[in-house]
C-alpha cells in the first residue's frame, strides 16, 4: 500500500513537498493493520531519498538541520515507530561520512569520532568542521542513501541464512506472532528446508488460528509454562533493540522469556540492522494498541464504566534473559550489541534532543 | 486389593473357587484341574451369572465390620496409599496363606490358558485378568440385603454398559462375553505380588454388581485397544441419585466456574441425597447410605478414570466417616441419626466456607492496606471475598485482573466491584508485562494444596507468578484448609470439572499460603495436614 501511495504521488513534475511529507506519515499512523518494520523502513529511505534530492541546503550543518525537522515531524506523529528515528539518524551519519570524504576524498583517512583522543588531536585541524558544498555532497550522498536500500533488501535473505547457526535436528521450536514477521517466517520455512525439526509451536491467542502455517501447531500462551519442558529453542521476533541489549517484542514474549529461562532454553531474537536503537525510548516500551478490540462484550459496558482495559503491544526483555541476536551482519550477544552502534550512528547525532 | 486378603482370612475357600470353576467349566470347556481345589464344582452357575447381584454367600457379621472399619481407615484418596495398603495388607496374608495361594496360581495359569485357548488378545488379557480378578473377588464380600439397592444400580448400569457397549467397536462386545467368562473362572484371590499392575484400582471397595463389573471390564478394554469410551455427564445421569442431577447439569452446562463452587453445589446435593435415603434397618443405615454414596462417586468420576477434584475429596472422606456413624451409638450412649448428620454437614459448610473465608480475609487485610497494587488471575471466591472485604474496609487502592482471555472468568471480579470508585484494570496474558509496579501484591486461588508445598491453580498463573517473582512482587495463595491433600502429585484432568488443565506452581514462586488459621509458607503444608489428622480425630 505504501508503494502504492508513493507511485501516486511521483506521477506530478511539480512535486508539492508538504504532500509527499504528509502522504508519509499518513502511512505510518494509519489502520490497525502495521506493516512490518522492513516495508517502513524502505519506505522512510525512500522518503529521504526525495528529501535529499529536493530540499536545499549549503552545507552539513544545513542538511542535518532539514533531515532533522522531517523526523520530528514523523516521530510527532508515529511516535512508536522507532525504525523511522533509526533510518533517519543513519542516513544522518552517511550524510556527515560524505561530507568529509568530499572535503578529503575518499582515499584519507577521515576522523573517526570513535578514535582515540591522541588520533583526534593529531588530526589535521579544520577538516573536522569544515563543510563540503551541497551540490557535491548532494550526489554522492544520494548514491549512499541507496546502499542503504541494498541493505535493507538483503538483510532478509543474510538473517534467513543464518538458520544453521541456531537450529539442529530434532529440535522442538517456540515461536510467537509469526504471521506478523516476515522474516520470522521466512527463517522458519527455511529451517524446515534444511532441518528436520521435531516441531514447531506457535503462541497464538486461539488455539484454531487460521494465519498459523501449517507446519506449526499452536498453542496458548497460558499453556508455555506447561510446554517449556519439551520445547529447546525459543525463537522470538523483535521490534526494536536497545543499546542495552534488551529489546522491544510483541506483548507476551517476556512471559516466554521468563519460561525459558526457568528451563534454561536459549531465547533467539531476530533483528535486522535498521532495527538496533542508538537509544532507550520508554514511549515505545509503554505503547498501547488503541485500536485493538476490546474483546469484553457490551454488555458489560455499564459495569465496566470507568474500567482500564490492557492492550500494550509491546514488552521490554532484558537483555539477561536472551541469548542471542540474529542480525544480518551474524549473530551478536545482547552484550555486544553496542559495538554496532557505532557502525550505524554519529555520536553527535545522539546527543541532540529529537 | 486388601479388601480381598480379608475375606481370605475370614471365608472358607471354597466359595469363590467354586464359583469361578464353575463358570470356567461350563462356559468353555476347559477342565480347570486344581489338585489343591475341593471338588464340589458342579453347582449350576448359570443362573448366579444371570442375576445381577452374584452374591455367593453371607460373610459372617464379624467381617462386614471388619470391612467397615478397613473403610473408614482406608484414607484412600489416590491410588499411591491404595497401593502401600494393599501391600501391607497382602504380606500379612501371604505370611497366613501361602498354600492357597498356589492354588490360586495355578488356577488363574488355568484361567489364562483358557482364556487364550478362546481367542482374547494375549497381552492385554494379562492385566486386564488381574485387574478383573480383583473385582471379581470383591464380589464375594458383598453384604446380604443389598440386593435392593444392587438392582437397581445393576438395571441402570447395564443401561450405560449397552450404550457404552454400542458405542465402542465391536470387539470389546465380544470380548465382553469372553471376560464374563474368564473372570468369573478366575475368580479368586490374586497373589500380593502385583497390586500395582491393576489398572483401576478399587478405590472405596465396595461390591459391585456384575453388570458394573461388565461396564468396567469394557471401559479397561477399550482403553487398551485405543478406543476411548469417554461416558459423557448425560449417560452418567441416568445411572446417579436424581439427588446429583442438578450438579451434573451444571458441570455439563460448563457452569460451574471452579472448584469451591462445586464442593458447596456437591453438599447441597448431597443434603437432598440423604433426606432421600431411607433403609429399614437403622443399624445398618450408615453403611447402607455410605455404600451407595459410594456408587455415586464412582459413576461421578467415571469409575476413577478422572479423579474428582481433591479439594472435594477431602470433604467426601468427612462425610463418608460422619454417615458410617449414623445409626451407631458410641461409647457413651448417643446414637447418631440422620438429624445430627444434617446438622452436621450445617456446621461444616459454614466452616469450610464463609468462616474460612472470614478468617482469611481477616489475615489478609493489613497487607492490601499496605500494597499499592492488588493483582489477580482468573476467578475464586476466596479472592473475591477478601476483595469485597477490602473495599467496604477502604483499604484498597488498585486492582488489575488478568485473565487467560479476555471476557474470561475474571471478569466476575470486575463486575462484583462494579461501584468500587477506585482504578481497575482488566487484561488477558500479554499484559503480565506491564502491571507490576512497586508495592504490587499479588494474590491467585487455587484448587488444591499438594503436600509437597506446591499449589494447582488455574492455567496460566504459572506465567504470571514468574513474571511477579522477578519484578520482586510477592505471591500470596489463598487456600482454605480444606483444599489441602495428602498428595505429592497432581492429575490433569478430573471428573466433574472435565479436563481442566492445572498450573502447579512449585514453592519457590510463592510467598506464602494464607489458610484460615494463619499466612504459612509452603513448605509448611504438611504441618497443616498433621493439624487436621489430628481435629479429625478428636
Amino acid at each position: 500500500l505504501v508503494a502504492v501511495i508513493m507511485a501516486h504521488v511521483e506521477a506530478p513534475l511539480v512535486l508539492d513537498f508538504n504532500e509527499i511529507r504528509s502522504t508519509f506519515v499518513h502511512n505510518l499512523a494509519k489502520g490497525h493493520q502495521r506493516e512490518n518494520s522492513l516495508k517502513i523502513a524502505q519506505a522512510s529511505v525512500n522518503y529521504i531519498r526525495k528529501i535529499i534530492a529536493q530540499e536545499k541546503y549549503e552545507n552539513i550543518d544545513e542538511l542535518l538541520e532539514v533531515l532533522r525537522n522531517h523526523l520530528r515531524y514523523a516521530i510527532s506523529l508515529a511516535p512508536t515507530e522507532l525504525v523511522v528515528r533509526n533510518v533517519f539518524l543513519i542516513a544522518m551519519k552517511l550524510a556527515r561520512e560524505e561530507n568529509t570524504r568530499a572535503l578529503i576524498g575518499v582515499d584519507k583517512e577521515v576522523g573517526n569520532p570513535y578514535d582515540s583522543l591522541n588520533t583526534l588531536w593529531k588530526a589535521e585541524e579544520g577538516s573536522l568542521n569544515a563543510s563540503a558544498a551541497g551540490k557535491k555532497m548532494r550526489k554522492g550522498l544520494i548514491a549512499a542513501v541507496k546502499e542503504i536500500l541494498v541493505e535493507l533488501d538483503s538483510s532478509r535473505e543474510s538473517i534467513v541464512s543464518r538458520v544453521a547457526d541456531v537450529l539442529q535436528l530434532n529440535d522442538t521450536v517456540l515461536t510467537y506472532g509469526v504471521n506478523s514477521s516476515p522474516t520470522l517466517r521466512l527463517f522458519l520455512e527455511n529451517a524446515r528446508r534444511t532441518i528436520k525439526m521435531r516441531q514447531i509451536l506457535s503462541v497464538s491467542a486461539s488455539l484454531e488460528d487460521p494465519l498459523c502455517p501449517d507446519y506449526a501447531s499452536s498453542i496458548s500462551l497460558r499453556d508455555v509454562a506447561g510446554a517449556m519442558t519439551d520445547v529447546t529453542k525459543v525463537l522470538l521476533p523483535v521490534s526494536v533493540v536497545f543499546p542495552d541489549g534488551s529489546a522491544l517484542m510483541p506483548s507476551g514474549c517476556l512471559s516466554i522469556a521468563h519460561a525459558a529461562a526457568r528451563h534454561a532454553v536459549p531465547v533467539y531474537g531476530i533483528a535486522a540492522f535498521y532495527k538496533i536503537a542508538p537509544f532507550f525510548s520508554a514511549d515505545s516500551a509503554a505503547a498501547v494498541n488503541a485500536q485493538g478490540a476490546i474483546g469484553l462484550p457490551v454488555k458489560l459496558a455499564d459495569s465496566l464504566r470507568h474500567r482500564v482495559i490492557l492492550s500494550p503491544i509491546f514488552d521490554v526483555v532484558p537483555a539477561h534473559l536472551l541469548s542471542l541476536y540474529i542480525s544480518n551482519s551474524g549473530a551478536v550477544l545482547p552484550s555486544h550489541i553496542y559495538r554496532l552502534i557505532a557502525d550505524y550512528y554519529h555520536p553527535e547525532d545522539l546527543t541532540e534532543e529529537l | 486389593s486388601f479388601i480381598d486378603f480379608i475375606c481370605v482370612n475370614s471365608m472358607p475357600l471354597m466359595n469363590p473357587v467354586k464359583m469361578g470353576k464353575n463358570k470356567g467349566k461350563s462356559q468353555s470347556g476347559a477342565t480347570p484341574a486344581s489338585t489343591a481345589n475341593p471338588p464340589p464344582q458342579k453347582s449350576p452357575e448359570k443362573p448366579k451369572q444371570a442375576a445381577p447381584a452374584a452374591v455367593p454367600e453371607a460373610p459372617r457379621v464379624n467381617d462386614v465390620e471388619q470391612i467397615a472399619e478397613q473403610v473408614n481407615n482406608l484414607h484412600m484418596q489416590n491410588g499411591e496409599e491404595a497401593n502401600r495398603g494393599d501391600v501391607m495388607a497382602a504380606r500379612k496374608a501371604k505370611a497366613a496363606a501361602k498354600a492357597e495361594k498356589a492354588a490360586k496360581a495355578a488356577a488363574k495359569k488355568e484361567a489364562e490358558a483358557a482364556a487364550k485357548a478362546t481367542g482374547e488378545a494375549s497381552t492385554a488379557a494379562e492385566p486386564k485378568l488381574e485387574s478383573e480378578q480383583k473385582k471379581g473377588a470383591n464380589q464375594p464380600q458383598g453384604k446380604p440385603e443389598i440386593s435392593r439397592e444392587e438392582a437397581i444400580a445393576a438395571q441402570k448400569a447395564k443401561a450405560v454398559q449397552q450404550r457404552a457397549a454400542a458405542k465402542s467397536s465391536d470387539k470389546p462386545k465380544q470380548q465382553q462375553g469372553q471376560k464374563e467368562e474368564s473372570k468369573s473362572k478366575s475368580n479368586l484371590k490374586q497373589a500380593p505380588s502385583s497390586p500395582n499392575d491393576s489398572v483401576k484400582e478399587v478405590r472405596f471397595g465396595v461390591t459391585r454388581s456384575e453388570s458394573e463389573e461388565n461396564l468396567m471390564k469394557a471401559m479397561i478394554h477399550a482403553e487398551h485397544t485405543n478406543v476411548k469410551i469417554d461416558i459423557p455427564l448425560r449417560d452418567i445421569r441416568d445411572i446417579i441419585h436424581p439427588a446429583f442431577y442438578p450438579l451434573v447439569d451444571r458441570c455439563e452446562n460448563g457452569e460451574n466456574e471452579g472448584p469451591d463452587e462445586l464442593c458447596l453445589h456437591f453438599m447441597e446435593c448431597v443434603r437432598q441425597f440423604i433426606r432421600k435415603f431411607s433403609y429399614p434397618d437403622a443399624h445398618q443405615l450408615g453403611e447402607m447410605m455410605d455404600e451407595s454414596l459410594n456408587a455415586q462417586l464412582r459413576h461421578l468420576s467415571q469409575e476413577d478414570k478422572y479423579p474428582l477434584p481433591y479439594a472435594l475429596g477431602n470433604i467426601i472422606r468427612q462425610l463418608r466417616k460422619e454417615i458410617m456413624q449414623v445409626g451407631k451409638t458410641d461409647d457413651k450412649g448417643r446414637t447418631t441419626s440422620v438429624q445430627s448428620l444434617m446438622e452436621w454437614l450445617d456446621d461444616s459448610e459454614q466452616q469450610y466456607f464463609s468462616l474460612a473465608n472470614s478468617a482469611i480475609s481477616q489475615h489478609l487485610q493489613g497487607k492490601i492496606a499496605a500494597a499499592t497494587k492488588i493483582v489477580t488471575y482468573n476467578w475464586c471466591p476466596v479472592v473475591n471475598h477478601v476483595l469485597l472485604d477490602s473495599k467496604t474496609k477502604g483499604s484498597l487502592k488498585k486492582l488489575t485482573v488478568l485473565d487467560a482471555v479476555k471476557n474470561g472468568p475474571g471478569i466476575r471480579h470486575l463486575t462484583s466491584l462494579a461501584d468500587y470508585p477506585g482504578y481497575v484494570e482488566y487484561g488477558d496474558l500479554t499484559a503480565v508485562g506491564s502491571i507490576f509496579e512497586r508495592g504490587s501484591l499479588v494474590l491467585l486461588g487455587c484448587s488444591a494444596v499438594l503436600s509437597s508445598g506446591r499449589v494447582c491453580l488455574p492455567r496460566g498463573a504459572f506465567q504470571l507468578a514468574l513474571v511477579a517473582r522477578a519484578a520482586n512482587v510477592p505471591v500470596l495463595i489463598l487456600a482454605p484448609t480444606y483444599k489441602f491433600v495428602d498428595r505429592a502429585q497432581a492429575a490433569t484432568r478430573f471428573a466433574l470439572l472435565g479436563k481442566t488443565p492445572l498450573d502447579i506452581l512449585p514453592p519457590d514462586l510463592i510467598t506464602a499460603i494464607v489458610t484460615d488459621i494463619r499466612l504459612l509458607p509452603p513448605s509448611s503444608a504438611p504441618a497443616v495436614l498433621k493439624a487436621k489428622a489430628l481435629d479429625d480425630a478428636n
